[in-house]
């Protein structure tokens, strides 16, 4: 292994693969930060591109659109509520309340910096662990991907805190919307309401579109503001954000980093269901857990850093058994296969310096994130200082464009209106729009899951139960969950309690 | 609006949605149906407990309860961006993208700019922009493609 370093190194230090990663970041930050236009649209685009490259080049670019978009998403995440990419939809839970209390800069520079650390973690994993992380990950059947989605769900219970209930019933209408199409076990259409498009089904990134981005903009618009929100630049921002998150966030930085890292092997199981759990996590192990929601870097900082972990744990599946933690994985697979490269742990000795200049160059790819991050954000902090009017429409064209597209379909941009109307609305009653999109990321692999276990119960002696619960990992997940739906009462309890001895 | 009302009307909303798919589980079978059954039936249960507080909630705080929502909104505004996203989805396939966007962006600027100063000006730099931007990004750089209809 050692003796494919030092080449692995001097390739990385080949100028045009340092203008690669650079041109692949910059490009990657602004597509991902581009509401509709995803991770994999981009790295897709880009896969013809590197067949007039030398392999190692065409990775390293794919590599660094990968990373650049993922990190991207957070810039609308935190400045308009848009996440960018489905990766982001967590940021938006602190990042946007703190780009209203004027604090966009530092929102920003969190997010920047959290996510070069997760992802930089993520690939320690990947070059350290990359072999029994990989056989670990084989494990995940579907039971226990039912129960993973089940405790990414649970989330729900800590999330809407304030009104169990009404999480409870939003997550509900999120899965409820997730079975209109083609059913998946029967291939019948389901819940079309005798309109033939709708058998494609609700895509989740229009559906996201419309739920934060659209219903923002009636927010917007029906409120009195001139600006988005008000920006007071805080003058040696970055300093602080590096301070805070060196005092305060190093246990929230490692955990989401690792949960990151651990849900991204998981095939099916993307950076929106990693930077759910973190969050989810980093609430519930908090101290004052109301804090989160109302704008705190610990928030940015879990979600960020989980989701960019997920790039260095979606490519161990991915380089030692040729299986991919994620589509973006999969699209990068399918560059590998067209360029006569079979991924498999051969990867790591008959191709040993492709695989380790990969793997560095992800080092360096997160390194070169916080300059070239840092310098768009001070472009991108600009945008506070249109007329909301203007930004608002604006949005409305690119949620459009954005949403179509994904696949090309008309239906999308109806999709992102009608949940731009319902997340309004539920807005206004109370319903949480976060719960009903984890409703919609979770419902169809949870449903897919539970198919899967269903034919294996059939298949085996009948028994559901036996199967939900046959193994280990099931079992601690059920444990979990179980935990996760509990601590707010716990919470409450223990709050009522201190509040008695005052 | 009050914390009971907003239960209430959160509820009757569910209720509502968990109806209609309901009555459209037509001849679905299998864990196609079993699984929105056990999504309804969980939903139900919810909306059920949702009533039940908001109607407790408004016989023992009738008076003093509190309203949660007191932020004041601009209906007129939020009525003429939403009529006008409608329209404007209405009218991409029929007239093309660019087309359709450079009426939407041009007509919600003019309605709804409220400054009287250089409005037909900063009306025509947003669309220009706009578009631009969007052709630049989507259709040349990307190679994304736009919906087509009568125009460009």
């Amino acid at each position: 292994m050692n003796e494919f370093f030092m080449p692995a190194l001097l390739n990385l230090c080949d100028p045009l693969n340092i203008f690669l990663m650079i041109a692949g970041l910059t490009g990657g930050i602004i597509i991902g930060a581009l509401p509709g236009l995803t991770a994999t649209m981009g790295v897709a685009l880009m896969v013809p591109v590197t067949f007039a490259m030398d392999t190692t080049s065409g990775l390293i670019m794919l590599g660094a659109i990968y990373a650049g978009a993922i990190y991207g998403g957070s810039n609308s995440a935190c400045l308009i509520c848009t996440p960018g990419t489905p990766s982001s939809v967590a940021t938006t839970f602190d990042g946007w309340p703190m780009c209203q209390a004027g604090k966009a800069d530092k929102a920003l520079i969190a997010s920047l910096l959290t996510s070069a650390f997760g992802g930089m973690v993520g690939v320690a994993f990947l070059l350290c662990l990359a072999a029994p992380l990989a056989r670990f990950a084989v494990k995940f059947g579907g039971p226990e991907s039912f129960w993973l989605c089940l405790f990414g769900l649970s989330t729900i219970a800590v999330m809407s805190s304030g009104n169990m209930l009404k999480g409870l019933v939003s997550g509900a209408i999120g899965m409820l919307v997730a079975t209109v199409g083609l059913d998946p076990h029967g291939a019948a259409p389901r819940f079309t309401f005798g309109y033939y498009p709708l058998i494609q089904g609700v895509e989740v990134i229009p559906a996201m579109i419309g739920l934060f981005s659209f219903s923002q903009v009636l927010y917007l618009i029906g409120s009195y503001k001139p600006y988005i929100a008000q920006y007071n630049p805080t003058p040696g921002a970055f300093g602080q954000v590096v301070r805070e998150l060196a005092g305060k966030c190093k246990i929230v930085l490692l955990r989401s980093s690792l949960i990151g890292t651990l849900v991204g092997m998981l095939p099916g199981a993307g950076g929106e269901i990693a930077a759910i759990i973190a969050y989810n996590e980093s609430k519930r192990w908090d101290k004052n857990p109301d804090r989160y929601g109302t704008g705190i870097i610990e928030g940015v900082a879990s979600s960020e850093c989980a989701n960019n972990a997920v790039i260095g744990g979606a490519l161990i599946p991915m380089l030692t058994l040729g299986i991919p933690g994620s589509a973006v994985a999969a699209v990068m697979l399918g560059a590998l296969l067209a360029k006569g490269i079979q991924p498999g742990f051969k990867v790591f000795t008959a191709t040993g310096d492709l695989a380790y200049t990969f793997i560095f160059s992800q080092f360096a790819v997160n390194l070169l994130m916080i300059p070239i991050g840092l310098l768009l954000i001070r472009l991108m902090v600009r945008l506070l200082s249109i007329r909301l009017t203007f930004v608002a429409i604006a949005i409305v064209m690119l949620s459009v464009i954005g949403s179509y597209s994904i696949r090309n379909s008309v239906l999308d941009i109806w999709i992102v209106l009608v949940f731009g109307l319902i997340g309004y609305i539920c807005n206004r009653i109370k319903l949480d729009s976060g719960a009903m999109a984890l409703g919609i990321i979770l419902g169809p692999m949870i449903e897919e899951n539970f198919g899967k276990c269903v034919s294996l119960s059939k298949a085996v002696d009948g028994s559901i139960l036996r199967v939900f619960m046959d193994s280990s990992i099931a079992m601690l997940l059920i444990f979990l969950t179980l935990l996760s739906l509990c601590t707010p009462f716990i919470l409450n309890r223990k709050r009522r309690h201190a509040q008695k001895h005052l | 609006m009050r914390k009971s009302t907003s239960d209430l009307v959160a509820a009757v909303f569910a209720l509502a949605l968990s109806g209609l798919f309901f009555l459209n589980t037509g001849d679905l079978e299998g864990t196609g149906l079993n699984y929105p059954l056990l999504i309804l039936a969980f939903m139900v249960l919810c909306v059920l407990a949702l009533i039940f507080s908001g109607l407790r909630a408004r016989q023992r705080a009738e008076d003093g309860e509190a309203r949660i929502d007191a932020e004041p909104v601009a209906v007129k505004r939020v009525l003429i961006i939403s009529a006008a996203s409608l329209l404007y989805a209405i009218f991409i396939p029929i007239l093309g993208f660019y087309a359709a966007s450079a009426l939407f962006l041009f007509g919600a600027a003019m309605v709804l700019n409220e400054s009287k100063v250089r409005r037909l000006k900063a009306a025509c730099l947003l669309t220009a922009i706009m578009c631009l931007a969007v052709w630049a990004a989507f259709a040349k750089l990307l190679g994304v493609p736009t919906p087509e209809g009568l125009f460009y």
